[in-house]
């Protein structure tokens, strides 16, 4: 460690000035340091451990340096390092072959590989509109899709904002966010009937013959770990089949085994259109996404050109990663390490909501879940209002976290907890003894 | 007897009432599994339950000392 941290201040000094970081004003910013990383853990500059509690931004599932997954990037770097898409590659007809045959819903034919999950979702747009023939799209209200210009229409939190005026066509329908419903209702399904006929009810105000897709996080993320209601996914399937909507799940977050499945969508039995992914692929080891399209669009496009392409669309350094990638997670039992820690994270969260007066809400599913913060859990206003944060508290609360050595991020009034998929359960307790300590914190501020 | 059965997660959508503590009359030697299932929770939807803050097997009898038993759910929240 200490040879890289020898530089520590000029490293920061040249940070600070030439590179541009995400979602921030520069002026203020004052990055950490990180120069190694390990497992669930990693170290800064001074040799201070970190607890990964996001897992990066909910990508780095296999947890930090991985062998096995190092090893094939080295391998295929010697081998091969890149050609062009058009060229048949082991690697690429490898990966293609495993995402079909093992892990997708067994109504999936093929895959287009991207560089993220932003083009993931860009280009998905692109295969409904040219399937369909239509152009209009919808996405809901508290989902993120992306950054990029079409990603960013479909995403319907604030992070849209600066991509509009918006591309004509893209609408916006609201999420079964039954916490904020404000709706009595007597069960789940009657949620899910409510949010389902509404969308059904825009569709037919939008014309359905105009209606190329509808969007849908599986579980959404950032947004706050929404977890759709029994029958809600079934209810919008029922929708797409009856107007010949494609149905895309974008599981850019949720899949590659977050949820304690392959893909979240597997847990209602629901088969998607088109599955949009990226992140847990690779795991941040370096970059690929994709669209796996179902066994009936692909043929579609045996004699109609796929308009969709990328200089880097299914790299062999990429591919050769994910091969490792899907390998670690069936060697390591990853999945079922999801399901098993998830209990214990839903019983640590449980515990959170039940202490602190400022945890209005807890929702987990596997190793994916959130801590809504209100100011009282009766109103169930929320600590900061929506889309603003003029006292910084949310960053107070991150950096408070961090300060104890547990790293994770947050969006609205939510905190995000997803522990990369290896996490212990020893691990995941002292680790929440943590999140605890700060809640504590936040119920005297909220006092 | 009575017991408190304190239902975590999205278990409470089960309950008539939706109530996430609920007071029920069982019959000492019946097994935990039994009492859970006459509010129509699906098993495969609880991840474990904690008699008095230990965790037990489903299938294990209810003893006269039991005050309470908190069941955890696989998801929580919505």
């Amino acid at each position: 460690m200490q040879e890289c941290c020898g530089d520590a201040k000029r490293i920061k000094e040249l940070d600070k000035r030439y590179n541009l970081h995400s979602w921030s004003a520069q002026g203020a910013l004052d990055p950490t340091l990180v120069v190694k990383a390990e497992g669930i853990y990693f170290w800064d500059a001074d040799g201070k451990r970190y607890y990964d509690m996001s897992s990066q931004l909910v990508n780095l599932n296999v947890g930090h340096c991985n062998k096995k997954i190092i090893e094939a990037i080295k391998r295929q770097a010697e081998k091969l390092p890149y050609l062009q898409p058009k060229f048949a590659v082991d690697v690429v007809a490898e990966l293609a072959r495993k995402i079909i045959e093992e892990v997708a819903p067994d109504n999936m034919g093929k895959v287009f590989f991207t560089l993220a999950g932003a083009d993931a979702n860009e280009n998905a747009i692109k295969i409904a509109r040219m399937y369909t023939g239509r152009h209009k799209i919808f996405s809901r209200y508290r989902s993120y899709h992306g950054a990029t210009y079409g990603a960013a229409n479909l995403t319907g939190e604030p992070r849209r904002f600066p991509s509009e005026p918006g591309i004509p066509g893209f609408i916006k329908f609201f999420d079964p966010y039954l916490y904020r419903a404000g709706i009595d209702f007597p069960n789940e399904e009657a949620a899910s009937k409510y949010f389902v006929d509404k969308f059904r009810e825009q569709v037919l105000y939008e014309g359905p013959q105009n209606v190329a897709a509808v969007f849908l996080e599986t579980v959404t993320g950032s947004n706050g770990v929404i977890i759709p209601p029994k029958g809600y996914l079934a209810g919008i399937r029922e929708v797409c089949d009856e107007f010949g909507i494609v149905m895309v799940c974008d599981e850019v977050m949720a899949g590659w085994g977050r949820t304690g499945e392959w893909f979240a969508v597997n847990h209602w039995g629901v088969k998607p259109d088109l599955i949009t992914f990226a992140k847990g692929i690779t795991c941040g080891y370096v970059p690929l996404g994709g669209v796996i399209v179902s066994k009936e669009i692909a043929s579609f496009f045996d004699n109609h050109p796929l308009m969709c392409g990328l200089t880097y669309s299914a790299h062999p350094l990429a591919c050769a990663a994910g091969i490792a990638t899907i390998d670690v997670y069936k060697e390591e039992g990853l999945l079922e390490n999801a399901k098993k820690m998830g209990k214990v994270l839903g019983q640590e969260l449980e515990k959170l909501k039940e202490k602190h007066a400022c945890v209005g809400d807890v929702r987990y599913i596997g190793l994916f879940s959130a801590i809504e913060l209100v100011k009282d859990k009766k109103t169930r206003e929320p600590i900061v209002p929506f889309g603003k944060d003029p006292e910084r508290i949310m960053p107070k609360i991150i950096n408070m976290l961090f300060e104890k050595g547990f790293s994770t991020y947050s969006h609205e009034n939510m905190v995000l907890v997803n522990p990369p998929l290896i996490i212990k359960e020893n691990e995941i307790k002292e680790a929440m003894k943590i999140m605890d300590d700060v809640l504590s914190e936040v119920d005297k501020m909220i006092q | 007897m009575q017991i408190k059965l304190i239902l975590k997660g999205g278990l409470h959508w089960y309950v008539p009432e939706r109530q996430e503590v609920l007071s029920v009359e069982v019959n000492q030697g019946e097994i935990y599994r039994d009492v859970i299932e006459r509010f129509g929770i699906p098993i495969s939807e609880i991840a474990f339950i904690q008699v008095d803050g230990e965790i037990k097997e489903l299938n294990q009898p209810i003893t006269e000392d039991v005050k309470s038993v908190v069941v955890m759910a696989v998801v929580g929240g919505g």
